[in-house]
């Protein structure tokens, strides 16, 4: 399935700065190269604007490990295109340091970038040992998303250091010159200022035309910027000495960067921003004839059906494929052309979707949106740059649906498809002039309900077992992709070692029955066992079970950092329904165990309890969200009440004196017989 | 629809809810309730009342024939409740609506004690539905078969307002608010239906059949005119072969099926039809364990012996402590020839259920004989003799 993470751009709170420092990964290298611009790297001197900054290297032995970060520089020019230079002095103090910082990786786009490489320095006891020579760089591709199908043409120059020691100081500088014409030379930049490590110095500053105004915002830090302006040139400068690490704690929601950053942008408001991106999708009035006669065939058909035919066209017959290459990070392909080459990414989609739909009279946009930011988008000062998606909002009777053309596998009916819910988004339309709430009204919940029935005949045969897993919304997506990706046997065997971690020696009675209710999004899937382990006789010849109603546990899970600071993620939207029934060989009361236990808070429902029935024990467990991310503030009331569901996970019992009956010997002769029939004939007829 | 239109209506409602119980099996017998003298009449429920708990005492109360705690599980406002949402126009009303749950309240205790007459009522389980209601799942038995009730009650109050003998279509309230419809439905053509009903009611089952196979097929193909018919003609004492036939041709053309056909194909040999009529049961019947064990001897009659074992098989796990599935299993196994089946049914037999086994309690079995004769009988006997 494609990725969600579809536009080129990326926030620019995320910089290339903090990968190169905290990356360890090995780049795959690209077999070919889409990018029909030649990558130019060059060596030459620090540029005149730039404000070499010193710094100072104290003593090995007070230096932290594995690496010391001295210096990480950010300078950026604006008065004349875009200039960014970066500059990094660090020292290496322990072999592991060394494994993770001799490699020296400098990414850019030649199809609007070069790269300017000014120093690769080691110096060793104050010593220069090491010094860059062009034969030293290499320029690699890379391609991180080729398996999401998408295509950026960024390439990397590589140095690998040699005869690095422990105590040597890397000191290394560059500059990435040109911008992405597709941004029409706005303005829009950002720094991260704060990292997992100490670093003893940072500068950061921008150099812009004082005509231009910018605006600038710092995330989590108290750092002050300064603004100075001389002639036709302000310097917007920030400076921060000794900067602390900064702890990532695990499960944080999407949105949340818990890195100090800095961000720029020329952009006035969300209304400019409106204004670039509708005239980027503004590449085609008159469809090519293919794509007349298509538009004329949907408009043969009843509206309904036709709006579902549109959605359907662009989810599941244009293949998902993002060449995003130089403008076409950002700028869409016309209409006639993703029809005819029947390939696209989100915006590409998006964009005929939108045109497949106002054809048909229906008010119909692409949306841009961020997958990550979501709802928060509205936290960063106004830019191109926090997008990474484009879905469509349709808008029938009144009800605006957000659609996503990237999906496959939907429900077939628009008022069943499973909407995301991303919070906020800009429609690119004439007449936008802010960010709109693309909170869906309908289908942005997901149910799973789960039913296990199991029959025992006696207390130590095998038990038959019979689950029945319904979804809804974002599930049944999932789902059916997988259905039809991985395909049925497949998942049947998943499915089946799965149980297996838990029973061993368990056997399919029946291939997967799979019902798929496509026009209301549903589908059910039917898993048919013989589990031999179920029982377990004790030295007390009681017979032990236990039932495990913890579906739940797949979606919540207590976080490795239960004393946080920032906040927790969780799935949301989403309703659990985990109900296991044991029927048993006779009427033996359990009315005692019978209640049910309610765990509330502002984030989660949950419920659970134990059923008595005649002959049918039932342990349910219901759950479901109420938020997309739990407060700091309210992290350990909410982690102690995930400790008492997590403890309501599991049923366990038994029943005593089951070696009495004088028949047991006889019935559990027949049983083995009959269940060997039965695995036989599922084999016969090659299930 | 005019307020006389109504009036007519009402009164043809009221005059067949009397067959809205109409037993599903078997002919019900017309002798008058035996009913216990209630003890007190004054019936409280716990506080903590269970599911269970609830059905168990009602299971008792239909065995028992206990009138008076019948009745106070019947909740008559909310059987009008049920009426004003399943038929919002017809039941506009309020006395008439009132007055129409309670007679109905008055038919469901009088067709649960006529049942309780011929029958033996076993509770099986029950299910939340939604989060207001449950159905409550029975069973009722007598020597000449089995059939399936469901109760419908609140999910707060436990208290019932509907009763779904599953051989018909239609529960009790659906059928009132169908039956009603009917006439909405076909005001050109109420003469025609009343002409039906009528003789019906006086029992004139060859002018019923005149009447009902000169019906507009529409009409005919009404699931609530041919509910009332089935129900009113299992109600009867003689049989009318012509109208049952006829009747069996409607619901066959709409794939429609009804456990009291069961008998009619089984008569003729067609058991494969017989099995749908078992398929067509709720889940609930299906796959309990008496259901389990007509499937297994009918697949067997049908000579499809694989399937037979394997219901076999799983009426013994639904009911692992009821000898009946396992007499049916050794049926199955003889008429399958599948003698190690058999010996293993026998011993099963004799040391969980301490029967004696001797050999005139397998020779009432179709197809002993064969059995008695083969090597695994003879060495089995062989085997017992020696310990």
């Amino acid at each position: 399935m494609p990725s969600h993470r579809l536009y080129r751009c990326k926030s620019p709170l995320t910089v290339l700065l903090f990968i190169i420092l905290c990356s360890s990964s090995v780049n795959s290298y690209a077999t070919s190269r889409l990018n029909a611009h030649e990558p130019q790297v060059s060596i030459v001197a620090v540029p005149e604007w730039i404000e070499v900054q010193d710094f100072e290297v104290g003593d090995l032995v007070d230096l932290v490990s594995p690496s010391h970060y001295h210096l990480v520089d950010k300078q950026i020019n604006g008065i004349q295109g875009k200039q960014v230079y970066s500059r990094f002095v660090y020292s290496l103090t322990d072999p592991s340091g060394i494994e993770s910082n001799s490699n020296i990786r400098i990414r850019f786009n030649p199809a609007y970038e070069t790269l300017q490489i000014h120093a690769i320095a080691v110096n060793r006891l104050g010593k220069l040992v090491n010094s860059l020579s062009p034969a030293d760089v290499e320029v690699i591709n890379v391609e991180d998303r080729q398996s999401s199908n998408i295509y950026s043409g960024e390439v990397e120059a590589v140095i690998l250091l040699k005869d690095i020691r422990v105590g040597d100081v890397v000191d290394y500088s560059y500059t990435l010159v040109g911008n992405n014409p597709v941004f029409a030379d706005k303005f829009s930049a950002g720094a991260t200022i704060g990292w997992s490590i100490p670093v003893d110095k940072v500068n950061v500053s921008v150099l812009m035309p004082s005509e231009r105004a910018i605006q600038y915002k710092i995330f989590k830090s108290n750092a002050q910027l300064n603004v100075e302006t001389v002639g036709q040139i302000s310097t917007y400068r920030l400076g921060l000495t000794n900067t602390t690490e900064v702890y990532e704690e695990d499960n944080l929601p999407a949105w949340y960067n818990p890195y100090p950053y800095i961000q720029f942008s020329e952009y006035r408001n969300w209304q400019d921003v409106a204004q670039w991106a509708n005239d980027l999708f503004d590449v085609e009035h008159i469809p090519s004839a293919d794509l007349a006669a298509y538009i004329s065939q949907l408009k043969t058909k009843p509206i309904d059906q036709a709006i579902n035919a549109a959605i359907d066209f662009s989810q599941n017959q244009i293949r998902y494929l993002g060449l995003e290459l130089g403008e076409n990070s950002h700028r869409p392909n016309s209409p006639s052309e993703t029809f005819a080459n029947r390939q696209g990414d989100c915006k590409d989609k998006s964009l005929l979707l939108s045109v497949l739909l106002n054809q048909l009279g229906i008010t119909a946009n692409p949306a841009l949106v961020s997958t990550s930011s979501r709802a928060h988008v509205s936290d960063y000062l106004p830019t191109h740059a926090v997008f990474d998606h484009a879905i469509v909002e349709i808008q029938v009777d009144g009800v605006s649906y957000w659609i996503d053309p990237t999906m496959t596998h939907q429900g077939s009916q628009l008022d069943s498809k499973f909407q995301t819910d991303y919070g906020l988004a800009l429609v690119v339309a004439p007449y936008t002039e802010g960010l709109t709430s693309a909170r869906p009204t309908i289908n942005f919940d997901s149910k799973i309900a789960v039913k296990e029935f199991i029959v025992a005949a006696d207390y130590a045969s095998p038990v038959e077992w019979t689950v029945t897993t319904t979804v809804t919304g974002r599930e049944a997506d999932s789902l059916r992709y997988r259905i039809k990706s991985e395909g049925q046997v497949k998942l049947a065997k998943a499915y089946l070692n799965f149980y297996a971690k838990r029973f061993a020696k368990i056997e399919s009675l029946r291939p997967l029955q799979i019902i798929d209710e496509r026009q209301q999004n549903i589908i059910t899937v039917v898993e048919h066992y013989l589990v031999p382990e179920f029982w377990l006789l004790n030295a007390q010849k009681n017979a032990e079970f236990e039932l495990h109603a913890d579906y739940y546990s797949h979606y919540a899970q207590l976080p490795k950092s239960i004393k946080r600071e920032q906040p927790l993620a969780m799935y949301p939207n989403l309703s659990i329904n985990h109900k296991v029934t044991l029927q048993l060989p006779e009427h033996i009361d359990f009315s005692t165990d019978e209640g049910t236990e309610l765990f509330e808070d502002n984030f989660v429902n949950f419920a659970s309890s134990i059923i008595y029935d005649r002959r049918l024990l039932t342990f349910q467990n219901s759950y479901t969200t109420k938020g997309e991310y739990v407060d700091v503030a309210q992290v350990p009331e909410h982690l102690a009440l995930l400790s008492e569901i997590a403890n309501r996970m599991n049923y366990y019992n038994s029943i005593t004196n089951v070696t009495d009956d004088p028949g047991n010997i006889a019935l559990q002769k027949l049983l083995l017989n009959l269940n060997q029939r039965r695995i036989a004939q599922k084999e016969k007829a090659g299930e | 629809m005019s307020k006389g239109c109504f009036s007519w209506i009402h009164i043809v409602v009221v005059a067949f809810i009397c067959i809205l119980n109409g037993c599903a099996g078997t002919s019900s017998q017309e002798a008058a309730p035996s009913v216990n003298t209630p003890k007190s009449l004054e019936v409280t429920e716990p506080d903590t009342l269970t599911r269970f708990g609830f059905n168990q005492g009602l299971e008792n109360d239909l065995n028992d024939k206990n009138l008076s705690r019948l009745q106070s599980k019947i909740d008559v406002l909310l059987i009008a409740q049920q009426l004003r949402t399943l038929q919002p126009q017809q039941f506009l009303n309020p006395l008439i609506t009132a007055k129409t749950a309670a007679d109905i309240k008055q038919q469901l205790v009088s067709g649960m004690l006529e049942l309780s007459n011929t029958f033996t009522w076993h509770y099986l389980h029950s299910e939340l539905i939604g989060s207001d209601k449950i159905a409550a799942y029975y069973r009722i038995d007598n020597d000449e078969g089995y059939s399936y009730i469901t109760f419908w009650l609140s999910a707060d109050s436990y208290k019932i307002y509907d009763f779904h003998p599953v051989s018909f279509h239609f529960s009790t309230l659906n059928f009132v608010g169908e039956f009603t419809q009917l006439f909405t439905k076909y005001s050109d053509r109420q003469a025609q239906l009343a002409e039906l009903i009528l003789a019906s009611q006086k029992n004139e089952w060859d002018t019923v059949t005149a009447l009902y196979q000169a019906l507009d097929a529409d009409i005919k193909a009404e699931p609530v005119l041919n509910d009332f018919l089935l129900r009113k003609y299992s109600q009867m004492k003689n049989d009318s072969p012509e109208f049952m036939a006829a009747l069996i041709r409607s619901y066959e053309q709409q794939n429609l099926s009804s456990l009291l056909f069961e008998s009619y194909y089984i008569q003729q040999d067609n058991f494969t039809q017989a099995i749908k009529m078992v398929e067509g049961l709720p889940e609930f019947a299906r796959q309990d364990s008496k259901m389990l064990s007509e499937m297994a001897i009918l697949y067997a009659y049908n000579q499809d012996f694989e399937p037979a074992v394997l219901h076999g098989r799983r009426a013994i796990f639904a009911a692992p402590n009821d000898n009946e599935a396992y007499f049916v299993l050794l049926q199955v196994s003889l008429l399958a020839k599948d003698y190690d089946l058999s010996i293993e049914l026998i011993e099963v037999l004799i040391s969980k259920f301490d029967f004696i086994m001797g050999q005139d309690v397998i020779a009432e079995f179709d197809d002993s004989a064969n059995f008695m004769r083969s090597d695994q009988y003879q060495q089995w006997l062989k085997t017992r003799s020696l310990s």
